[in-house]
């Protein structure tokens, strides 16, 4: 049986984008010290969909994930998940929010140390109520489905980098999640393990999931079904991701 | 969503996090832990070491059924309280029997005969007596009693050797030995009638370990000593003591209360086990419902002393332990930011460091209370010694352990609380960025700390004046936290006084006033630690100057006596200086002083009323000389007396000499002494040239100003001559002469009246020129040191050889000071701040990192930031010891006028008694925690500081 990932085909809304930004703008600071860091963004992922941010060092890239993620507030704008504008929601609602529908993998420090592998994946069901016993079957489901049952027991200091990388993103999609924000989920790791983990985010959202990724490297990009390009707050070009390379050449010329 | 589910995962990260960070998890751990093992053990102590009624009776009885005693008041019927304590001869007052004692030996009671029909006893009757030692000799107890009769076991123990057998052995208790130099095999003699005995053993009495005597069988001692003081009327009989019998009841039967009854009727008082442990009811004891006394324990008061040390010592902990929790939620700030991310809300981040409360605080409570029964266990033959009590067994009450532990977890919880909400407030994204976020520290909290700091230092001084140290604790409490919640402020303010300091202090303090989040619960911690030390040393030291200054001398400090004790050993005076010149640690010159007397003398000519002459200093009439806090309007004038204003009064000459009246020699009721400026220099202490040059010109030099007017004394003396006293009537018969005299005197300055035992010197001259009486009556040494056991044994023994007519007084001082409490309290909170500091100076460090970096960068030298960790550490030691003492002296303060205002009404009650309550600052300590522990904490801060730069990752 497929984990808890469900199929596209019986997705509650599967027509709709499972996130949408609408007009999105965040300033920081005021008056001299005023820095926008998003000028109006507009963009929407579908489920299967896995789209990737690039762009210039401060260009708003992460900036975009955060906000996306609820884990800040918007200066104007709406941040739409699965139907739920996050602006109506509280505290608490946005910690439901980040148990029940995103997931967030980090380039680094993603696992908490104090946690085994199947106790990180188990974590965020554990947080919403489900016994210890269910979350840690789910974890042990989603580790093994990756081949990686034997880690299952390790703490993330005794894991290697992809390993760790892997179970987070395991840990982003376990339950009912299906949208997964990745900040530069390979930064840390060598070419050949960062296109293994790659190559698990693609068969999430293959699966039914969506991700938006924020890279650096373009080979990476590659994977993702579109590819959108923030400068100075603002989106310059959405490309498919076949293009993206030729596009950051240019790019990276300045 | 379950609460439980959450708490489960915060318990896990909480337990593996505590594994994981070792360091910091023993550091809170011991700090929970210790408290909790201090009162555990002292609780354990506590209880094993108060005797129950079972075991006080082991004591009295051994393994005896009952202790019967004559009430010392002949065969008449007599009524007791079950304790055999309270009692009183049958339709008499209890006061009449002690009057009545004094005929018990006219009418005989017969004990034995009022012993249940079947008992078994043995007696005991013990007996003062002169025994030889290694040294010399000592005055000590030698109890008749058979120790090696199972009837004793549990009362007197063996502990070496045997128990004596036969007439010429004794067993001595272990203190015995210690003082005397003796040990099992020597033998000790008994002065008078000169029996020797042999010690085979040593025991000890469980219940009074310091017991220092003999014990030997019936029939070796007393009987001997009496029938060698009847063949010889120079053996002074053996003084002995009334007789008990410890008896064994017919077996099951015991001594009930009926037997109690039926000896009461003989004039016999006793002690039942059975009757102490099981009292018959009030209405079948006859005292009970004669006056109308009931048999009822007195309840100790729960004092509200003992709750404000708990409460103190709770905050305290607390305080002390938070930086650390604080900095455990700094240091795994990602982690709890990851918990976010996951979708843990705030409760469930507050969760997380809250069990981490929940895991030390268990931890080290337990660890405590097992360290404190260890530990107790372990120690438990030095507590004895200590205590003078021998355990029963460890009293290990369960509850009462248990509730220790509690408040030990509890502390471990309320120390992980504030850094708990502080982290649950945190935004995620801060979190996971390690931003420091920039948040604006409260206005509200400050201005509530200042309105409970003050109003809280208001109630406290008014239940300091008001006596109520309910409301001083209370006060005490609301002022600290008020303080608590100011320390941001403070810290704050501390920063901008950097402006022209050096780089490194100017960084430490603009760094420590940014961080307030970081470096408040740390000076917290400090200040906690200092306040509990400051109050305690503060109170201590007020209480042991007022009780020095209480203390009144027998002799002046570290001087003995040699004296006379009988006027015929004056040709022997002079042995018995050698003695002591040879046994004891003179220093400096020996001053011999002498009485002078009118008439007969009256320590000869005692028997006969009127039979000796008296000479008496006259004080002269007028207010100057009198002391107004003694006879009419003493009482009105003390009403509108302040506290200084008394204390001068008795400092005056003429009321010193109102209460001086003990000394260890006595000159008759003038203190008047002959004596040369020996006396002067060596005892009175009183270096003034023209004083000696007075006393060899022949003028007395008056010690006590009072006395004086127009720089003359007056002496009234009546030459009454006994009729018995032939070599003196032949030269004065007729009628005893009065004659009254004025004499120029060197009047010594006013602080000299407090000199003990003397009043005036006078020269041998005028004594003989007044016809005064004169004799040596002793010598006075200065001694580098108080004469020990072996010193003092020794100077008895030679005392004993050249007639014994003498007797030697030291002076051991007033009452122990507390100097070794207050060292281990400034330890205490010397290692606390060290801790605090460290710990404050460790998570400002983590924060610094990027600064340090930075600096590293645009080439700052690497001692940099040895001296930057330094004056971090400087700057919460010496804030937080700064506070502290400020908090810690305001409830000592307002307890000493608790004192003060319940001296004030004494002394108003009876102008006599000393209303001086000073308020004294225990400076070593202050000076120890102010100066010396914050110079260590910043150069070990310094000197682990390492000045390596680590490379840090920056996240976000």
């Amino acid at each position: 049986m497929p984990l808890s990932v469900p199929a596209p085909s019986t997705g509650p809304s599967v027509d709709g984008p499972v996130l949408e930004l609408r007009a999105l703008t965040r300033t920081h600071g005021s008056g001299a010290a005023e820095v926008h860091a998003l000028r109006g963004i507009d963009l929407s992922v579908r489920t299967g969909e896995l789209v990737a941010v690039m762009g210039p060092s401060g260009s708003g890239k992460s900036t975009l994930l955060t906000l996306a993620g609820g884990l800040d507030t918007a200066t104007s704008g709406q941040v739409v998940i699965e139907g739920q504008d996050l602006s109506t929601l509280g505290h608490r609602g946005l910690a439901a929010l980040r148990r029940r529908s995103v997931g967030y993998v980090f380039q680094d420090y993603n696992l908490i140390p104090a946690l085994t592998a199947a106790e990180n994946i188990a974590l965020p069901r554990e947080l919403d109520g489900v016994s210890v016993r269910k979350a840690r079957k789910e974890a042990v489901a989603a580790l093994e489905e990756m081949g990686l049952a034997d880690v299952a027991d390790r703490f993330p200091d005794e894991m290697s980098g992809g390993q760790q990388q892997r179970v987070a993103i395991a840990r982003a999609l376990v339950g009912d999640r299906r949208l997964v924000l990745a900040d530069e989920p390979t930064g840390a790791l060598d070419s050949e393990t960062g296109e293994t983990v790659l190559a698990l985010l693609r068969n999430r959202c293959d699966q039914g999931a969506a991700g938006v990724m924020v890279t650096h490297e373009p080979r990476y990009a590659a994977w993702a079904d579109r590819v959108v390009f923030l400068r100075d707050g603002s989106v310059v070009d959405q490309t498919l991701s076949a293009r993206a390379e030729s596009l950051l050449t240019a790019e990276g010329a300045e | 969503m379950s609460l439980l589910s959450g708490w489960r995962a915060a318990l896990r990260i909480a337990r593996r996090d505590a594994l994981r960070s070792k360091g910091r998890s023993a550091l809170v751990v011991a700090m929970i832990a210790l408290p909790v093992l201090g009162v555990t053990a002292a609780d354990v102590t506590y209880r094993s070491s108060t005797p129950s009624k079972a075991e006080q009776l082991t004591a009295q009885l051994g393994s005896a059924d009952a202790l019967f005693s004559s009430a010392g008041i002949g065969p008449v019927e007599v009524e007791q309280m079950p304790n055999a304590t309270n009692w009183g001869a049958l339709d008499d007052s209890p006061a009449e029997p002690y009057a009545a004692a004094a005929d018990a030996d006219s009418a005989p009671v017969d004990v034995p005969g009022t012993l249940p029909e079947g008992a078994r006893y043995i007696t005991e009757q013990g007996v003062p007596a002169t025994v030889t030692t290694r040294h010399g000799i000592i005055t000590t107890d030698i109890v008749e009693l058979r120790t090696a009769d199972p009837l004793v076991r549990g009362k007197v123990e063996l502990t070496k050797g045997s128990y004596p057998d036969g007439k010429d052995q004794v067993v001595a208790t272990e203190h015995f030995l210690k003082s005397t130099g003796l040990h099992i095999g020597s033998r000790t003699t008994l002065r008078g009638p000169e029996q020797t005995y042999t010690i085979t053993g040593s025991v000890e009495l469980p219940a009074d370990l310091w017991r220092e005597a003999l014990y030997a069988d019936p029939g070796a001692v007393i009987a001997p000593w009496q029938a060698a003081s009847d063949r010889d009327k120079k053996v002074v009989p053996p003084q002995v003591g009334d007789m008990t019998w410890l008896v064994e009841g017919p077996a099951g039967v015991g001594v009930p209360w009926s037997d109690v009854l039926t000896a009461n009727k003989k004039g016999v008082l006793v002690l039942s086990r059975q009757v102490v442990l099981d009292p018959p009811p009030d209405s079948e004891i006859p005292r009970a419902a004669h006056a109308g006394q009931s048999f009822e324990p007195i309840e100790l008061e729960l004092s509200a002393a003992l709750v404000t040390v708990i409460a103190m010592a709770v905050l305290e902990i607390v305080l002390l332990a938070g930086p650390a929790f604080a900095v455990g939620a700094r240091r795994s700030r990602r982690q709890l930011g990851l918990v976010g991310t996951c979708g843990g809300d705030r409760s469930q981040v507050r969760a997380v460091v809250l069990a981490g409360g929940v895991v030390l605080g268990g931890v080290g409570a337990t660890a405590g209370v097992a360290a404190g029964i260890g530990l107790t266990a372990a120690f438990r033959p030095l507590i004895e010694s200590w205590s003078g009590i021998r355990f029963g067994a460890l009293d290990i009450r369960p509850p009462e352990l248990l509730a220790i532990a509690a408040i030990g977890l509890v502390t471990g919880v309320l120390a992980a609380l504030a850094p708990a909400i502080v982290a649950g407030r945190q935004s995620v994204l801060e979190s996971l960025t390690g931003r420091r976020g920039t948040r604006r520290s409260s206005r509200v909290l400050p201005l509530l700390g200042c309105v409970a700091l003050v109003s809280g230092v208001a109630v406290a001084v008014l239940g300091g004046t008001s006596g109520d140290t309910a409301m001083i604790a209370g006060g005490s409490v609301v002022a600290e936290l008020g303080l608590l919640a100011c320390v941001p402020v403070i810290v704050g303010f501390l920063g901008r006084l950097g402006t022209r300091l050096p780089l490194s202090p100017r960084m430490a303090l603009r760094d420590a006033a940014r961080n307030r989040g970081r470096t408040a619960p740390a000076v917290a911690a400090v200040m906690a630690a200092v306040a509990g030390t400051m109050a305690i040393a503060t109170y201590t030291t007020s209480v042991s100057a007022e009780h020095d200054y209480d203390y009144i001398p027998m002799l002046t400090p570290g001087t003995v006596a040699l004296v006379l004790s009988d006027a015929s050993g004056v040709d022997q005076l002079p042995l018995a200086r050698a003695a002591t010149e040879r046994n004891l640690a003179v220093t400096g010159a020996r001053a011999d002083f002498g009485r002078v007397w009118a008439g007969s003398d009256c320590s000869v000519y005692f028997e006969k009323e009127n039979d000796c002459g008296s000479l008496d200093m006259v004080k002269p009439k007028g207010e100057s000389h009198r002391c107004p806090l003694q006879g009419a309007g003493a009482k009105k004038l003390a009403e509108t007396l302040s506290a200084d204003e008394h204390k001068r009064l008795m400092r005056s000459p003429a009321c010193t000499d109102e209460y001086l009246d003990m000394s260890a020699f006595d000159t008759g009721s003038s203190k008047i002494v002959v004596g040369g400026a020996e006396v002067l220099t060596s005892y009175v202490r009183l270096d003034d040239p023209a004083a000696a040059e007075a006393l060899a010109a022949g003028t007395p030099v008056l010690l006590n100003s009072a006395y004086a007017e127009n720089g003359e004394v007056t002496l009234k003396a009546v030459h009454r001559y006994s009729d018995q006293d032939e070599k003196n009537r032949k030269p004065h018969p007729g009628k005893a002469e009065v004659t009254t005299d004025r004499l120029k005197v060197y009047v010594a300055p006013a602080k000299y009246a407090a000199t003990p035992g003397i009043r005036m010197i006078m020269p041998q001259k005028t004594a003989d020129r007044l016809g005064l009486h004169t004799a040596p009556y002793g010598s006075l040494y200065t001694v580098a040191h108080t004469p020990t056991d072996a010193e003092t044994q020794a100077v008895s023994a030679s005392f004993t050889q050249a007639g014994g007519r003498f007797y030697l007084q030291a002076e051991h001082g007033g009452a122990a000071r507390e100097d070794v409490v207050l060292l281990i309290l400034a330890l205490f909170a010397g290692i606390v701040t060290l801790g605090a500091a460290a710990i404050t100076t460790g998570l400002a460090k983590a924060d610094a990192e990027a600064d340090l970096t930075t600096l590293s960068a645009v080439g700052a030298p690497p001692r940099l930031r040895r001296t930057l960790s330094g004056f971090q550490c400087v700057v919460v030691a010496l804030t937080g010891v700064l506070l502290g003492t400020v908090a810690g002296v305001v409830p000592a303060v307002a307890l000493r006028l608790v004192d003060l205002s319940k001296a004030m009404e004494a002394m108003r009650e009876q102008p006599m008694d000393s209303a001086y309550t000073p308020i004294v600052l225990p400076w070593e300590t202050l000076g120890l925690l102010a100066v010396v522990v914050p110079v260590t904490a910043g150069l070990l801060a310094a000197l682990f500081a390492g000045s390596r730069l680590t490379l840090t990752r920056r996240a976000g």
